[in-house]
């Protein structure tokens, strides 16, 4: 007990003890500050990398600087294609453009095949393995692959020598085809071209080239770049087999005042001879007419379905002399009136789809000299009789328009609402054909001129009824006998980089 | 006198204070010397990526209005001046500038027609203590990235070619052009964000011009790099140039500030410009131009 009361008294080296305890705590401290604080962030940093970017442009490789710091021109990629691996050092493909020996921002490698020994776009190859390494730190600064497979752009064009031949005529189909731009020129290309029943295949010039009519496909041996094949397909016209999709033709006609007489009966005659002519008479076609005039909308012709049995009451000769027979009325325009009973005969109609009708296409055409004067409210008791001779006559028939097409449920890949403007640029006046254009036909706003179709939702602009009754007839080739033939690009081994261009379709209206 | 040389009582202590405030500084000093540069190196790229970022949404927001063609509807983005120091140890922080120039650049055409315009530009300038600076410049519907070193084109503008038969060809070309009130030059200086409104004044689908059979298609600017490049590879990726020994083409810079482009007689080329006005103002908040 004395000894140990001895040592707690001898108080030799207690302050370096205490010192040293205390330096121990303020260093633990002062790192343990630091190492929350500095140390946390990460020792290993990472350098503030180059982006570079690589493409294929034609047959080369292009690897752009897309900013960061410069790469030593002693850095190397290695490219993998296939089984065969070639490295590049980044000075010999610089395109060193400020000349310091570096690579930098903007600069770009070109690697071409021939520098690296491996073909780039080569129809074996279909991707490139690229990785690059920087010489000063041994970073990856690239490393991915690119589609390597050739590419470039093939069109078609196509021609016909008579787009409105006679029924029995011979036509010449000629389709060119043009690799614009390529990386190679393309063999084996495969163009589709099969002619449908309606066109009789008779052969094809020149015989070097190689088309099988069985199948439709025109094989080109070799497209070369920048350069044009054509073929020419000789082909009948024959319309024994023609197919027309069953149709609810409903022809709105204007009968109001202003039409004289005679051009009435211009008009009738124009209407039956298209009948007569054009129209097809295989049961594919149910006819409706409809007279808008005076004070009321009135069906005057069907919905029947026109056909060549003559002692069928669709016989097409009974139904041309009903139209001729039709009474010009006269008076106002009720033009929504028409639409309103339109819609409501081609709906009720047995052939209509809405009564397990199998008639899936509707096409609505609306031939008038004028503008709407009186109007028919959808809700009235009497839809077809016109109520209204002071209102908004354009606003009532866009709504009745409207009506048509919800009633009718119309399809715009099918349906279409079509109209003849009587009279524009002529004696009579001026329907409102950009009106019509705008808000009645449907489903686009085209015009026709008589020309090759815009498509469906036209207005045809005639200056007399003289010029109606041709007008007429042509409406009803280009509805129910335009021989259609797609053309597309079959096969190629080439990446089409433009496939606007890859499908062409000729339209031909034979004439009876 | 003897007798303290003689006592070597806390000597221990003393030589281990020393050598442990030795060992911070040392410790310290690595760290400052070594490693702050290159954290901040590492602060300011991860800013010039931000940059990038903010000037690809500069550029959407600009084609929204082209677009869209609504004028006095502004749309604000923005951009990030410069990035800050650390907050421990001794670091400097980044500084940045952004301006909007009045024609800058400059777009000639001779052809069956001649035809100039310019166009002004939104320019943001890095200065960086520890990065390379760099600038990210709209221009024209297109970003570019400059360093002193070069400049490559970070987003491209439109530049649609097509063919419309074989060796003939329409390419349809956006001029946009960035204006301010009273057409002066706009600048600000700092590094914290600073917003940038743009609104839609001028332009339409139609082409403000179409100039056919052009021999001739110059751009006045200061980043040929960038402009060269695009338009040789915008050119090649549709085919020119691509026939062996056939030329369609010539590209070359000239003077250091303008990028010429030959068309030569074996093909055609079609050029379709659009024209588009942008306003822009750089200041918080929006003021109306008088009228």
């Amino acid at each position: 007990m004395k000894k140990i009361f001895k040592i707690s008294k001898y108080n030799k080296g207690v302050s370096e003890v205490v010192g040293t305890i205390l330096l121990l705590g303020i260093t633990v401290a002062i790192f343990s500050v630091l190492y929350i604080i500095v140390l946390s962030e990460p020792f290993d940093v990472s350098k503030p990398s180059s982006t570079v970017v690589a493409f294929v442009e034609g047959s080369n490789i292009i690897i752009e600087h897309r900013g960061g710091d410069e790469i030593n021109s002693d850095s190397a990629f290695r490219f993998d294609i296939g089984s065969t691996s070639q490295e590049v050092t980044i000075g010999d493909v610089l395109d060193d453009v400020n000349s310091d020996g570096k690579w930098n921002v903007g600069e770009r490698l070109i690697v071409n095949g021939s520098v690296i020994g491996i073909p780039i776009s080569d129809w074996n190859n279909s991707d490139v393995n690229i990785y690059g390494i920087d010489a000063d730190d041994q970073e990856v600064i690239l490393s991915g692959s690119l589609d390597i497979r050739p590419s470039g752009d093939i069109g078609l064009e196509v021609s016909v020598d008579n787009t409105k031949p006679k029924v029995g005529d011979t036509i010449n189909i000629t389709l060119t085809a043009s690799l614009f731009y390529g990386d190679l020129p393309t063999p084996n290309t495969e163009i589709k071209l099969l002619l449908p029943d309606e066109l009789e295949y008779l052969g094809y010039s020149p015989k070097s080239e190689n088309y099988n009519e069985t199948i439709g496909i025109w094989n080109i041996s070799n497209l070369n770049i920048g350069e044009s094949v054509s073929i020419t397909i000789k082909a009948r016209v024959s319309l024994e087999s023609f197919n027309v999709e069953p149709t609810q033709l409903c022809v709105l006609l204007d009968g109001s005042g202003s039409i004289s007489s005679s051009d009435w009966n211009i008009a009738l005659n124009g209407l039956s001879d298209a009948i007569d002519k054009s129209i097809p008479h295989n049961g594919a076609v149910e006819l409706t007419v409809i007279q808008f005039a005076g004070s009321r909308a009135s069906l005057e012709i069907g919905p029947i379905v026109v056909t060549d049995i003559e002692s069928d009451p669709g016989y097409y000769k009974t139904i041309s002399d009903r139209v001729r027979a039709v009474n010009h009325r006269g008076g106002y325009t009720p033009m929504s009136c028409a639409f309103l009973r339109g819609a409501d005969t081609v709906y009720s109609s047995p052939d209509n789809p809405a009564n397990d009708g199998d008639f899936e296409r509707q096409v609505v055409i609306l031939v008038t000299d004028g503008v709407p004067t009186s109007s028919c409210y959808i809700n009235d008791s009497d839809p077809y009789k016109a109520d209204c001779y002071y209102c908004n006559h354009k606003w009532y028939t866009e709504q009745a328009r409207d009506y048509l097409i919800n009633k009718l449920q119309m399809n715009s890949s099918q349906d279409e609402i079509d109209s003849i403007a009587v009279g524009v640029g002529g004696y009579y006046g001026n329907p409102d054909s950009k009106w019509l254009r705008t808000k009645i036909v449907w489903p686009n706003s085209y015009n026709w001129d008589g020309g090759e179709s815009p498509g469906p939702g036209w207005v045809r602009e005639v200056i007399d009824w003289q010029n109606f009754s041709s007008a007429i007839d042509e409406t009803f080739v280009l509805l129910f006998s335009t021989i259609e033939v797609p053309i597309e690009l079959q096969n190629s081994l080439l990446i089409d980089l433009n496939e606007q261009n890859n499908a062409v379709t000729v339209k031909i209206e034979p004439r009876d | 006198m003897k007798k303290f040389k003689n006592s070597d009582n806390a000597v221990v202590g003393i030589v281990a204070s020393f050598l442990i405030i030795g060992l911070i500084v040392a410790v310290i000093s690595v760290i400052q010397t070594q490693y702050v540069p290159k954290w901040m190196k590492e602060k300011e790229s991860e800013h010039m990526d931000e940059l990038a970022d903010q000037f690809a949404q500069l550029n959407y927001a600009i084609n929204t209005h082209i677009v869209n063609q609504k004028p006095k509807v502004p749309i604000s983005t923005t951009i990030t001046l410069g990035s800050k120091e650390m907050p421990y140890l001794m670091s400097m922080r980044a500084f940045g500038q952004l301006k909007i120039l009045k024609d800058r650049f400059k777009i000639e055409i001779n052809g069956s027609s001649n035809y100039t315009k310019t166009a002004g530009i939104i320019k943001y300038s890095s200065y960086n203590n520890y990065f390379i600076n760099q600038e990210y410049i709209y221009e024209c519907g297109g970003v570019i990235l400059n360093q002193n070193s070069g400049n490559a084109m970070y987003i491209r503008p439109r530049f649609d070619i097509s063919y419309i038969g074989l060796w003939n060809i329409t390419i349809k070309f956006d001029i946009v052009n960035i204006t301010t009130i009273g057409g002066k030059d706009q600048s600000v200086h700092g590094y914290g964000p600073a917003p940038i409104q743009t609104e839609f004044k001028v332009g339409s689908d139609t082409p403000i011009t179409s100039v056919e059979n052009v021999k001739y298609l110059n751009i006045t600017t200061i980043y040929t790099n960038s402009w060269y490049n695009f338009i040789n590879s915008s050119l090649r990726k549709v085919g020119l140039n691509s026939k062996k020994d056939v030329d369609n083409y010539t590209i070359s810079i000239e003077d250091n500030n303008k990028v010429a482009v030959e068309f030569h007689d074996n093909m055609i080329a079609n050029i379709e410009l659009y024209y588009y006005e942008i306003g822009a103002q750089i200041a918080p908040g929006w003021i109306e131009e008088r009228k």
